[in-house]
């Protein structure tokens, strides 16, 4: 991580400083003739190193809760309403806020290389002139695959917070499991629910134990990409933007 | 936790480039900028161009050469799993629906899905492949071009008209700005494409996938988690080895673009109370707006070529004996009541005075069309398969057991041609939306507001007559408004109808509205490949009789036979009659055949000598006189109804010659394959108002 810090400050110190010069197509054409670089990268998220759910005794997900990634973008509530089969009424302003609630996120991605390089670009902009166009070269080959190991989510849920919230307002609680996206119930073997477990009126074994949701995503193998992606600043001249 | 590994090394170039992205626009030192300078920045985004590029997801395993890759398919087994979580809901657990779930229910479980060997890249036209065999061929040259690339951007639109009742009063009126970030494909374009890009239109995507029903009552992992029964009793109890409780399918879908595709993310605009239909849910919140394309090309001409020949054929038996003459009754046989081969009296009904023949004609016509299927190797393809060349077992799948992915048949499925879908799923003031009660969730796209800013914006008035109507539809010849880059035109994504084709369509009206094609050649959906063919039918005439005769009369001929003469007194004599067949030679008078002499007129005198008799009466033609085969007679045709008669209908009619023109109707034959069941276009869609909510979970 240091030398990438390093790295993003220095991006960032060089373009808060306040004498930078222009560096425009032409200055960034000028340069030429030398290689770029191969970046490997691997990520391994909440899995031990063979690519299993670390979710064992002393494993990052012992606390399953902790392995959620919760989203709320939409402004969605609910408020209690007996009348209702579930018991709470959809409401659009306030009320427990709604959470969509990935569990068990977890993966490995393991890209042995990605070629890094500028290139040049050449199209017609907006007055019809053309434009050479320098652009970042991502490039790929099939011969070294990303490698993706178990990468995905075990339930995607939706869930509430146990306090009201707001358009305007954001609710709290001393209790973390009141929050939406700490709550971690599990399916009850049983039609009876225990501790933490969600009765069902159809109890399955292969459920049993899981984290409630409605459904997973699970990513496996060698994804072989062969090519380049050119990758460059849209500005106001190009004639798409 | 997130643990990163990676070996950088930086050279100028790329940080350069990478310094270049960051700060493009020329700024020498960092100023505030207004929302005034913020509003007048439009559209800046990030251009994503790829290359030379192709995409297969292989097993987990070691690196493979790009030629394993490419060759090599049964290493097709990298996947993405749905995986099902939570039990069966009550409503589909309770299959007899008594209210609970019992001994009496049927066997029924969730679905886990494998979808396997995702691969993408250039078509090879091939619909049994998932991708080409070599690099050069399976690599997409350029997915867009500099001009018209991918573009990931954020931009502000004004005027926007808002739910509200009250219309936008100008470009600034902030409750109608609204700014959305939008992922763009390259615009498809019109005419001939431009060569840099014309890969983006020939994509192929190819894919397998195992669907399995799940057995409840078997924990993940078990080795007969798959085995399932359809019996009735408690879920997950009827348990079966043998059911085949799996799915597998083959998708290949050859030369398709998603030129034109556009998927804008932003946050409603506001204003919409519980009055009119709307609903204050759809104010201020996630909304999506996208226009799906996915097109295979004018389809037109994508049909089969039907050449059709018309063969004209006749048959004529040779004359046939249905009346000798011999006989009063009709008779083929030469001797009979006529007296024919006699000397004495003979008959002289109709029966012996025609001899008839009659002849039969039968025509024929062939008609003979090819199919020539042969110009629809190039066309676009979408086609799912589920047969395999040799067996697998019933319940395993690579990600589960191992091995290898499986081999299709090459040509079974149902291959749907030149699929043309353009789906407008939603825009800035009609979005898309998120909905939930908490458990479940709901899809939304909002409904029109009764406020003519809004519904003139989508409706249509096919007419023309009426511009203030800007709505349109989407479809492979125009998208809304047309767009030029660089010199080159490009469909628009702004149109409000969808359209989806399938084989081969055209448009009457430049392409605002769309028609399915009934030509004989036309393909569309279609059970097994469509191959070529040729296909012939023969129709024959009734058959048609035409009968000849030959005629014959009695010739009388007279003389005195003898006087009766007493005491020299020649008394009133007596006439003497000779009978003979005289023929019909088409002269006059007929011809009499083998004539036989009348007697000399007996002499009567007064004086002694008298002869008084002259041979005897009545005298009766000899036998040569009799026989048909020997006569001048010839045919004869004209109507004649003693002939008619004689024969009965069953035999034909006199008068009636055979027609010159060939009398068979002509066939009908279609050349089209049955398994064709012809192209299908729904056009012009519009959706008011679409919610779907799922239950259960």
């Amino acid at each position: 991580m240091k030398k990438i810090s390093t790295l993003i400050l220095a991006l960032y110190a060089t373009v808060t400083h306040a004498e930078l010069q222009t560096l425009d197509n032409d200055a960034l054409q000028a340069i030429n003739g030398q290689a770029g670089a191969d970046l490997s990268l691997m990520l391994n998220l909440n899995q031990t190193a063979n690519g299993v759910f670390d979710n064992g005794s002393g494993g990052v997900c012992e606390n399953v809760e902790f392995c959620h990634i919760g989203l709320a973008i939409n402004k969605r509530f609910v408020q209690a309403d007996p009348s209702k089969p579930s018991g709470w009424a959809e409401n659009s302003d306030s009320g427990n806020k709604l959470w969509l609630v990935f569990k068990g996120v977890q993966g490995t991605l393991n890209i042995q290389k990605m070629g890094l390089d500028g290139a040049d670009l050449k199209y017609l902009d907006k007055n019809n002139t053309e434009m050479i166009k320098p652009a970042i070269q991502l490039s790929f080959s099939a011969a070294q695959p990303i490698l993706i190991r178990n990468f995905g989510f075990n339930a995607l849920s939706i869930e509430q917070d146990n306090f009201t919230s707001s358009t305007t307002a954001q609710g709290s609680s001393a209790n973390m499991y009141d929050y939406a996206y700490f709550k971690k119930p599990t399916y009850a073997a049983t039609a009876n629910s225990a501790n933490q477990q969600v009765a069902t009126a159809t109890p399955s074994a292969y459920d049993h134990g899981r984290e409630t949701g409605f459904m997973g995503l699970m990513m496996n193998g060698n994804l072989a990409i062969q090519g380049k992606v050119m990758v460059f600043s849209c500005d106001g001249s190009h004639p798409r933007c | 936790m997130t643990t990163l590994n990676y070996t950088v090394r930086f050279q100028k170039t790329v940080l350069a480039s990478l310094i270049g992205l960051c700060i493009s626009q020329p700024s020498f030192a960092l100023e505030e900028l207004s929302d005034a300078g913020l509003s007048e920045t439009t559209g800046e985004g990030i251009a994503i161009l790829p290359q030379n590029t192709y995409m297969v997801f292989r097993g987990a395993g070691t690196n493979e050469t790009t030629n394993q890759i490419l060759t090599d398919r049964t290493k097709d087994t990298g996947y993405i799993n749905y995986v099902p979580v939570g039990p069966l809901s009550m409503t589909s657990a309770d299959t007899n629906k008594n209210g609970s779930v019992d001994s009496g229910d049927r066997a029924v479980g969730k679905a886990d899905i494998y979808l396997y060997g995702l691969a993408l890249s250039k078509s090879d036209n091939n619909t049994n492949t998932r991708i080409a065999s070599t690099d050069a061929a399976a690599a997409i040259s350029s997915w867009g071009t500099a001009v018209n690339p991918w573009i990931f951007k954020v931009a502000t639109e004004n005027s926007v008209p808002n739910f509200s009742a009250n219309n936008c009063t100008g470009a600034t009126d902030p409750t109608c700005q609204l700014t959305y970030l939008a992922l763009e494909a390259p615009l498809y374009e019109i005419g001939t494409k431009d060569t840099a890009g014309i890969d983006a239109y020939k994509l192929k995507l190819g894919l397998w996938s195992d669907i399995f029903v799940r057995n409840p009552n078997k924990i993940n992992g078990a080795a007969d988690q798959f085995n399932y029964g359809d019996s009735n009793g408690l879920i997950g109890t009827s348990t079966d080895a043998t059911r085949a409780n799996r799915l597998r399918l083959q998708g290949i879908w050859n030369n398709f673009s998603l030129n034109g595709s556009r998927l804008q993310v932003f946050q409603t605009l506001g204003g919409a109370t519980t009055s009119g239909g709307m609903s204050p849910f759809y104010n201020n919140t996630l909304g999506i707006a996208g226009v799906i394309r996915l097109n295979s090309g004018d389809s037109k001409d994508v049909k089969a070529i039907t050449t059709s020949s018309l063969t004209e054929g006749s048959t004529t038996s040779p004359w046939t004996l249905i009346h000798a003459g011999a006989n009063s009754t009709l008779s083929t046989s030469t001797t009979g009541d006529c007296n024919n081969g006699g000397t004495g009296s003979f008959g002289t009904s109709a029966g012996c005075r025609y001899y008839v023949e009659k002849r039969t004609r039968t025509d024929s016509k062939t008609a003979t069309k090819t199919w020539d299927a042969s110009g629809l190797s190039n066309a676009g393809v979408l086609r799912l398969s589920t047969r395999e060349t040799s067996d697998s077992g019933n319940l395993i799948t690579p990600a589960i057991n191992g091995g290898v992915a499986p081999t299709f048949d090459a040509n079974e499925g149902v291959y749907l041609y030149n699929p043309n879908i353009n789906l407008v799923l939603g825009t800035l003031y009609q979005p898309l939306i998120l909905g939930s009660d908490g458990k479940n969730f709901s899809l939304e796209i909002a409904r029109i507001a009764n406020k003519p800013e809004i519904y003139k914006q989508i409706y249509t008035d096919y007419s023309g007559a009426d511009t203030s109507y800007k709505g349109s539809t989407c479809n492979v010849y125009q998208c809304g408004n047309q767009l030029t880059l660089g010199g080159k035109n490009y469909q628009g994504y702004n149109a409000t109808h969808s359209s989806i084709t399938i084989g081969t369509a055209f448009s009457e009206d430049g392409g605002k509205t769309l028609r399915a094609s009934t030509d004989e050649g036309a393909v569309g959906i279609s059970f097994g490949k469509l191959n070529s063919g040729t296909v012939s039918r023969t129709t024959s005439s009734n058959q048609m009789t035409e009968v000849h005769y030959k005629q014959r009369g009695v010739n009388t001929q007279t003389w005195v036979q003898s006087y009766s003469c007493t005491l020299f007194i020649c008394g009133a004599g007596t006439t003497g009659y000779l009978y003979q067949w005289e023929y019909n030679n088409g002269s006059t008078p007929w011809a009499i055949l083998a004539p036989t002499t009348k007697p000399a007129d007996a002499t009567c005198s007064t004086t002694i000598g008298c002869s008084s008799t002259s041979g005897t009466t009545p005298m009766y033609g000899s036998i040569a006189n009799r026989v048909w085969a020997n006569s001048s007679a010839v045919w004869l045709t004209a109507a004649n109804n003693e002939v008619n008669n004689l024969i009965g209908a069953n035999n034909g009619m006199t008068g009636t010659t055979f027609p010159t023109l060939n009398q068979a109707p002509t066939p009908v034959i279609n050349s089209s394959p049955i398994n064709n069941l012809g192209s299908a276009v729904i056009d012009g869609v519009l959706i008011q108002h679409l919610k779907l909510t799922t239950k259960g979970l």
